[in-house]
């Protein structure tokens, strides 16, 4: 067995507030392998960023990691030190987030922003630069000269996205964190956006993790794709079996929620309800007020996790064979 | 039909100018829309398109540097007071962002009197149990117990449909809905496009629907316009318009859209749309465009007639 690259087990993070605790993540557990493309996919609220936040161990106050292992390459993250921490965080993971504008300074130049990813070397030392414009270029910016010379207010949405990302990578990480990186981008650019990903992402073997609302957004570049409600991984397994056949209803209803541009038009069968207050989830099967096929166990007792194949599980009593 | 359209722009355009700058930019340039009774038009287009900037000319929130809007007919620019308050009740709009557009400190009984208040629709002491049934009709069920609480207490799913209520207590005719589920996660989001569906039919609605969602678009609209830096590119009704896209802007943007029933999409559409202070010459689609020819710096290209109720805007037919 190749050990993974990043492995997080029973990792629980919550918040204290003053309705009570608020428990953002709980008891989820995956791994990324070196070279892999995985996503999670959740509404807002599912505990998915603070799950990316819990990695980076940026968590913000009041919240705190309250169990589980995460570990980088066999490193054990929670037990680092903060300086330790840093120095993952500057080489060893790569992150992209939504507002790539609020991620850059809005008074240093692009090129020089990238020469302080790469380290002491000057923006002026010939070597650094030429490999300031490589990185753009490997963003398939068009000038990068051009753009190494411009301040981040000059250049639009999608562009900056692509500095961020120039700036995120030129370190070579062994893994891409990457939060919503195409929501407040238009199709047009996201597109680009995910091409770019997808194709750095295989050209230097870094593993990424997608995260995103959009299932459809990720299914076009992951292996594999994590389904969070209210805190929990209820389903996850390859792309391809998961649009097949969905073993749980919450998957279900989101496959069952695209509208797909190329498909004349079907009848919406939307969920009920709304996602749980996390300060009470409700017991048992936290997806159970607004599941359709919810049955008595539900509300009592929290399913268990129930293999198929070798990637592929979900936690739902409907795979219980026979119904207890 | 030879009825007038319920809301129409004629060649309408909107300027803006740029501050720090004698530049202006024209957001909307010679629009021609209409929105006709019972049905749902779909105006769709990245940002700096111009779609919200024509949706809010169209509701007369916006003065015109050139064309008309007619609502039933009249010009809006010219109505008499009287008239001209017929109109903002018949013409309502939802926003996007329902954090935004319900005022925190009002109850949501307050937020739903107030317009009932200004135009006269129900007697004052009939307003709270109009307001209750505006509450029940938009599925928060039973209305009466929701009046007295204040926004926050509110999913974006239930403020939406609160925004919706407010938007019918007019009793309007048409609605301008600016891509009112965007900012919705998915499973509320088909919540609110039934409702909004059901809606539109129950009370003969006429809907002018911004969006960005081709998906969206695709589920809700009977008729769709595309609209690329202030210039529509191409409308017609939605089934041939998604089943034989004809310019090149509306089949890139249908590239673009990620589907389940094809694989990755095909080549991503090179670069970004043009700043609209300084659109390119002619066509405005032509920097990105990859049939573009050298009469298309030349010569911009008007709507014209592609098949049963569809145009597009594009030299040649691709």
């Amino acid at each position: 067995m190749s050990a993974a690259l990043l492995a997080v087990e029973d990792l629980a993070t919550s918040f204290a507030t003053d309705g009570g605790t608020l428990r953002a993540v709980d008891g989820v557990s995956f791994h990324v392998d070196a070279g892999e493309a995985i996503g999670i996919v959740g509404e807002s609220g599912s505990g998915k960023s603070m799950t990316a936040l819990s990695i980076l161990r940026l968590v913000p106050s009041p919240g705190r990691i309250t169990r589980g292992r995460i570990s980088l390459a066999g490193r054990d993250l929670l037990g680092l030190s903060e300086a330790a921490m840093r120095g993952v965080r500057r080489t060893d993971i790569a992150m992209i987030f939504q507002d790539a504008g609020a991620y850059l300074n809005p008074v240093m130049t692009v090129g020089e922003q990238i020469a302080e990813a790469i380290g002491p070397a000057r923006p002026r030392d010939a070597a650094a630069r030429a490999r300031i414009l490589a990185a753009l270029s490997s963003v398939q910016i068009a000038d990068p000269a051009r753009i190494a010379r411009a301040y981040p207010h000059e250049l639009s949405g999608g562009m900056q996205q692509r500095v961020l990302i120039a700036a995120a990578l030129i370190r070579e990480p062994r893994l891409i964190l990457a939060d919503e990186p195409t929501t407040a981008l238009d199709a047009t650019v996201q597109q680009q956006i995910l091409a770019c990903l997808a194709d750095l992402q295989q050209r230097t073997g870094a593993a990424l993790l997608l995260i995103s609302h959009d299932l459809a957004v990720v299914a076009q570049i992951c292996d594999r794709l994590h389904i969070m409600y209210a805190g929990e991984i209820v389903e996850h397994g390859p792309v391809r079996e998961i649009f097949a056949a969905p073993k749980h209803p919450y998957t279900r209803a989101l496959l069952d929620a695209i509208l797909d541009p190329w498909q004349p038009p079907r009848a919406l069968v939307p969920l009920d309800g709304a996602p749980p207050d996390m300060a009470a989830p409700p017991p048992g099967c936290r997806f159970h007020p607004r599941c359709p096929q919810a049955m008595a166990i539900c509300a009592k007792t929290a399913p268990p996790a129930r293999s198929f194949g070798d990637a592929h599980a979900a936690r739902c009593w409907l795979n219980e064979e026979p119904v207890p | 039909m030879s009825e007038a359209p319920i809301l129409a722009a004629e060649g309408a355009a909107v300027r803006f100018a740029v501050r720090g700058s004698k530049k202006q930019v024209m957001a909307v340039d010679g629009v021609d829309l209409a929105l006709h009774a019972d049905e749902t038009v779909a105006l769709v287009g990245e940002s700096g398109s111009g779609k919200t900037t024509l949706g809010l000319a169209l509701l007369g929130l916006r003065s015109l540097a050139g064309g008309r809007v007619a609502w039933r007919g009249r010009d809006v620019a010219s109505l008499d007071r009287h008239t001209l308050r017929r109109f903002r009740r018949d013409a309502q709009i939802v926003f996007q962002d329902p954090y935004a557009s319900l005022n925190p400190r009002l109850t949501i009984a307050e937020t739903l009197r107030r317009p009932l208040a200004l135009h006269r629709i129900v007697p004052a002491d009939a307003q709270r149990d109009e307001s209750a049934r505006l509450l029940d009709r938009v599925g928060l069920q039973p209305g009466a117990l929701y009046l007295d609480r204040y926004p926050h207490e509110f999913s974006g799913g239930q403020r939406q449909r609160i925004a919706i209520a407010r938007a019918l207590s007019l009793r309007p005719g048409l609605l301008v809905a600016d891509e009112p589920v965007s900012a919705l996660d998915v499973s509320i989001r088909s919540q609110v496009l039934n409702l909004l569906t059901e809606l539109r039919q129950a009370l003969g609605l006429s809907m002018l629907f911004l969006s960005h969602d081709l998906g969206v678009v695709r589920f809700i609209a009977s008729r769709v316009a595309v609209m690329y830096l202030g210039r529509l590119v191409e409308t017609g009704p939605t089934r041939a318009l998604f089943e034989t896209p004809r310019h090149p802007y509306t089949r890139a943007l249908l590239a673009a859209a990620p589907s389940l029933s094809r694989a990755i999409a095909g080549p991503p559409l090179a670069g970004e749309p043009p700043l609209p202070s300084d659109p390119p010459s002619g066509c405005r689609f032509r920097t990105r465009c990859p049939f573009a020819k050298p009469r298309c710096a030349e010569e911009t290209p008007d709507l014209r007639d592609a098949a049963a109720g569809h145009r597009v805007a594009c030299h040649f037919d691709l």
